[in-house]
C-alpha cells in the first residue's frame, strides 16, 4: 500500500474565458518509508500539490489516496487523517504565530488532540531538535530563522505524523543552516518509521534528501 | 530578498500584543501631546469620579434669586437661568459624556470584530453580504441615523449610546476584515489548522491577537468624535434629560442667553472642546507607536 | 599600481536594542585594482554592509569609522551628502538584488537610463540617446530602439537586471558594485548575467565587487576573494582557490553544500565557537 497514491490531479482556475491549469493530469505514488522530491521552478504547480496532501486545498478533482484510504476533494482532514499528515513551511518568518510562546505553539497541538503529560513532550519535542527547555518561553521574533525552522519542524513531529510534507524547508536559510536543518531530517527519518515529501527549487537538496523524485513544469510532470 | 528584509516585512505586519505594550507606555510618555493628552484625560476622570466631592454646589439644586450671575468669586463659572452653579454641573457633565463613551465603545468594538472577522475568515458569499451590509451602514450619515434611532426609541443616555454604537461599528469592521483576510494566507495558520485547530480556539487564540491591537487604536482615534456626537445629540435634546447636567444640552440652555451671559454657553463649549482634545492628542500619540520611521 | 579601492580597519557600529552597541563590521581590510573581488559570507557577516558603505547608503544609524575608506581618489570618509550623487554615477555603479524594484514602474526604460546621464552630464540629446542605446546594447539586449519606449512591468527579470547594469555602465564608471545580483532570478539565467557582468568589467578595464553567499559562483568568475563571518574577515586569497582552502570557515561551508553525492549522508557543519576561536 502506497502511503500516497495520485492519480489524474487537476486544479484550474477561470481567468475570463480560460481555463489556467495550476496542476494538470498528476499521477504519482509515495511509498513507505521513501524521501520523495517534487522539484521545478517557481509556478510549476508542485506547492500545490503538497497543499491538496496536506488538506489546506480542497479545490481539486481526480484521485487521490492517503494511507490506501480515498480523500474526497472538497473536504476537510478530520480524525486520524489529520494527525498522520503534518507539514514544514518554508518562511521561517512566517510559519509561527507572531504572539504565541514556543511553549504554546507547541502545546497546543497536544492540549487540542487531548495527549496527556503535555510538558513533558513538549521538553521532549524540544530536545528532539536540539534545544533545551528554557527556549520555550521566548518568543518567534527572538530566535533565527534556523531555530524557527526547527521548532517548526518540533511542531510538525508533535503528532507522531506518519507522513511529513517539506514546502523548501531551507530555501530561506543560509547554506550552513541548511546544513543543520537537513541533517536533522536526515537523523529524524532514521529514528522512526515516517515517509518525506520534499518539494523544492534546488536539485542539489533534492539530490542529496531524495530517493526518487520528479521534475514539474507548468503543472505537468516532465521527468 | 535577503533574511533581513524578510524579517523585517514579517514583524511589521504583525507587531507582537507584549511589545506594543510597552512601546506605548513609552510614547505615552515620552511625547509631550500624548502626554498632555493623558492628564487631561485623567482630570475627566477624577472629576467624573469624585463630582460629589470636587463640585462646590448641587448641581440640581435651583436659586432663583441668583440666577444668570456672571463669574465671580462665589460661582468660578457664574450661574444658569435657574441659579444652578454651571462649575458643578461641568464637572457631573463629565459623568454622561464617559459614561456615553465608555458604552458605545464596549458594544461597538466587539460588533465590529464579529463582523469583520466573520467575514475576512469565511470568505466566499458570506464575506461579500457581510460587507454589502456593513457599506449601506456606513453610507448613512452617522448622526442622521442616530437621530431616527433615537426619535424611535425616545430620548436618553442609554438610547443614545445604543443609537452610536448601531451607526457607529462598521468602521471596525472593515478594518477588521482586511486584517483577517490577510492573516487567512499566513502560514502559521495553516499550521494551525493542520494541528487540527478549528473553530472559537483559532478564532479567539490566533486571529483575534493579532486584530485586536489595530482596532483598538481605531477605537482611540475616534473617541474624539464620539464625545463630539454625545454633545450633539445633547444639543438636540436627545441625550440625558434634564435636570441632570450634561454639556450638550448645557450648550443648547445657553444659546438663548448668548448675547448677556456667554458663559453659560461658553463653558460647557469650552469642556466639550477640551475633553475631545484630550482623547485626539492621545490618538496621535498612539499614531506614533504605529509610524515605521519612527525607530 | 595605485589602488581602486583602499580600505583600512572599517568599523561599523549600530545601536543595540537593549542599549550598548551591536558591532556589525570588526576592523575589516582589504585593497584591490582593476580587478574582479568576490566578498563572500552568510547573512550577518557584514558582506552587504560593505557594499552598502561603499556607495553611501549605509542606514543613518551606522556608526562608521576608518583609518582608510577611498575609491578611486576619492576618500569617502570626507564626504557630504552632496558629494554622494556625484560619485554613485561617475565613480563607482551598484547593482542590487532584485532589478525589478530597482526600476521605477511608471517611466519607460528609456528615461530611466537616460536620467542618470542627464544628471551626471550635460550632452545634447541626440548624444545621450546614442550613449542609452549602446549601453542597452552593451548588455545584450536585443532591439535597443523599442526596448527604450517599455515599462518594467513588460520586461522579464533577467532582462531588468541587464537593465539595471546598463542604467549604470551609462555614466562609465570606475567600479561596479554588485550586491548579490543573481539570487532573485532563476538558476537558468544567474551564469548568463555573471558572465555579462564579468565582459563588461573586463572590457572596459573596471573593478569589480560581486558581494554573494554563493562559494562556487565567486570561485567561478573572482580573481580574489574575501571571506566574511560575523564582520570579521575570516578567509583571503584567489578565488579559484576557495574550494581548496584550508581555513576552517571556507572549507566548512564549501563542504557542507548538499549535492547527489552527498545522499543519506549527514553534512558536515560549523564549529561555530571554533570558528569564532580561530578569529
Amino acid at each position: 500500500m502506497s502511503v500516497v497514491d495520485i492519480s489524474g490531479l487537476n486544479v484550474s482556475f477561470r481567468q475570463g474565458s480560460d481555463e489556467v491549469h495550476v496542476v494538470n493530469d498528476v499521477s504519482l505514488k509515495v511509498e513507505q518509508g521513501e524521501t520523495f522530491g517534487l522539484v521545478g521552478a517557481s509556478g510549476s504547480g508542485k506547492s500545490t500539490v503538497l497543499r491538496i496532501l496536506a488538506g489546506l486545498n480542497p479545490d481539486w478533482s481526480g484521485s487521490l489516496r492517503l494511507f490506501g484510504d480515498p480523500v474526497q476533494p472538497h473536504s476537510r482532514f478530520t480524525g486520524e487523517l489529520r494527525r498522520r499528515v503534518q507539514m514544514v513551511f518554508q518562511h521561517p518568518y512566517g510559519s509561527l504565530h507572531p504572539s504565541h510562546t514556543i511553549r504554546r505553539i507547541l502545546s497546543e497541538p497536544l492540549i487540542v488532540h487531548k495527549r496527556p503529560n503535555v510538558r513533558a513532550r513538549v521538553t521532549e519535542a524540544l530536545a528532539q531538535v536540539g534545544f533545551g527547555p528554557e527556549i520555550a518561553d521566548r518568543r518567534p521574533h527572538q530566535l533565527s530563522g534556523g531555530q524557527r525552522q526547527r521548532i517548526g519542524i518540533a511542531r510538525a513531529l508533535l503528532l507522531d505524523p506518519d507522513l511529513l510534507l517539506l514546502d523548501e524547508p531551507t530555501s530561506a536559510l543560509d547554506t550552513s543552516v541548511q546544513a543543520e536543518i537537513l541533517n536533522l531530517l536526515t537523523t529524524i527519518k532514521r529514528t522512526r518509521p515516517i515517509t518525506y515529501v520534499l518539494v523544492s527549487h534546488d536539485r542539489d537538496v533534492v539530490a542529496h534528501m531524495c530517493d526518487r523524485q520528479v521534475v514539474m513544469s507548468g503543472g505537468k510532470i516532465v521527468a | 530578498m535577503t533574511l533581513e528584509h524578510a524579517e523585517a516585512a514579517a514583524t511589521s505586519i504583525a507587531p507582537d500584543a507584549g511589545e506594543t505594550s510597552r512601546r506605548l507606555l513609552l510614547t505615552l510618555f515620552g511625547s509631550p501631546t500624548a502626554t498632555l493628552g493623558v492628564i487631561l484625560i485623567v482630570l475627566l476622570l477624577l472629576a467624573a469620579l469624585f463630582a460629589p466631592l470636587i463640585a462646590p454646589y448641587d448641581p440640581i439644586a435651583q436659586d432663583i434669586a441668583q440666577r444668570l450671575l456672571p463669574p465671580s468669586a462665589t460661582h468660578w463659572l457664574g450661574t444658569d437661568g435657574f441659579g444652578r452653579d454651571v462649575l458643578s454641573r461641568l464637572i457631573f457633565g463629565t459623568r454622561p459624556s464617559l459614561t456615553l463613551l465608555a458604552l458605545v465603545v464596549v458594544t461597538s468594538l466587539p460588533i465590529g470584530l464579529v463582523v469583520g472577522i466573520g467575514a475576512g475568515f469565511s470568505g466566499g458569499w458570506v464575506e461579500r453580504v457581510l460587507m454589502r451590509f456593513t457599506d449601506i451602514v456606513m453610507a448613512f450619515p452617522q448622526l442622521v441615523l442616530a437621530l431616527a434611532f433615537v426619535a424611535m426609541l425616545g430620548p436618553g443616555l442609554i438610547n443614545s449610546a445604543l443609537a452610536l454604537t448601531i451607526t457607529g461599528w462598521p468602521a471596525y469592521a472593515r478594518q477588521a476584515r482586511t486584517e483577517t483576510a490577510a492573516i487567512r494566507q499566513s502560514d502559521f495558520l495553516a499550521a494551525a489548522q493542520m494541528a487540527g485547530i478549528t473553530g472559537p480556539r483559532l478564532l479567539f487564540g490566533h486571529v483575534l491577537p493579532l486584530v485586536l491591537p489595530g482596532a483598538i487604536i481605531r477605537v482611540a482615534l475616534d473617541l474624539g468624535g464620539i464625545i463630539l456626537n454625545a454633545a450633539a445629540l445633547g444639543f438636540l435634546g436627545l441625550g440625558v434629560q434634564p435636570p441632570t447636567p450634561e454639556w450638550g444640552t448645557m450648550v443648547s440652555d445657553g444659546t438663548k442667553v448668548i448675547f448677556d451671559q456667554w458663559w453659560i454657553a461658553a463653558a460647557p463649549g469650552a469642556a466639550i472642546l477640551i475633553a475631545s482634545l484630550a482623547f485626539n492628542l492621545l490618538a496621535d500619540g498612539l499614531r506614533d507607536i504605529l509610524d515605521p520611521r519612527r525607530e | 599600481m595605485s589602488n581602486l579601492v583602499n580600505v583600512q580597519n572599517l568599523a561599523i557600529s549600530f545601536p543595540a536594542a537593549g542599549g550598548g552597541r551591536f558591532e556589525a563590521i570588526r576592523s575589516l581590510s582589504f585593497a584591490m585594482g582593476a580587478e574582479k573581488l568576490g566578498i563572500v559570507g552568510e547573512s550577518g557577516s557584514g558582506k552587504s554592509l560593505t557594499a552598502l558603505t561603499l556607495s553611501g547608503l549605509a542606514p543613518r544609524a551606522a556608526a562608521i569609522t576608518a583609518d582608510r575608506l577611498e575609491v578611486a581618489g576619492n576618500d569617502l570618509r570626507r564626504f557630504t551628502p552632496r558629494d554622494w550623487p556625484a560619485y554613485r554615477g561617475a565613480v563607482a555603479g551598484l547593482v542590487m538584488q532584485d532589478p525589478k524594484s530597482a526600476l521605477n514602474p511608471s517611466l519607460t526604460i528609456g528615461r530611466q537610463v537616460e536620467e542618470t546621464l542627464r544628471f551626471h552630464h550635460r550632452l545634447p540629446a541626440r548624444e545621450r540617446r546614442e550613449r542609452v542605446l549602446a549601453a542597452l546594447d552593451a548588455v545584450g539586449l536585443p532591439d535597443p530602439k523599442t526596448l527604450v519606449t517599455l515599462y518594467p512591468h513588460q520586461l522579464s527579470g533577467g532582462m531588468g537586471q541587464r537593465v539595471m547594469i546598463a542604467a549604470m555602465l551609462v555614466n562609465e564608471p570606475k567600479l561596479l558594485i554588485a550586491d548579490e545580483p543573481t539570487s532573485a532570478l532563476d538558476e537558468a539565467l544567474r551564469e548568463q548575467v555573471l558572465e555579462l557582468l564579468v565582459s563588461v568589467v573586463e572590457s572596459r578595464r573596471m573593478g569589480l565587487i560581486l558581494i554573494s553567499h554563493d562559494l562556487a559562483q565567486v570561485a567561478r568568475h573572482c580573481d580574489r576573494a574575501l571571506v566574511m563571518y560575523r564582520g570579521r574577515l575570516a578567509d583571503e586569497g584567489r578565488a579559484a582557490d576557495l574550494p581548496t582552502s584550508t581555513n576552517l570557515y571556507t572549507s566548512t561551508l564549501w563542504a557542507c553544500r548538499p549535492s547527489a553525492a552527498t545522499h543519506g549522508q549527514l553534512l558536515p557543519t560549523l564549529d561555530r565557537a571554533a570558528i569564532e576561536a580561530s578569529l
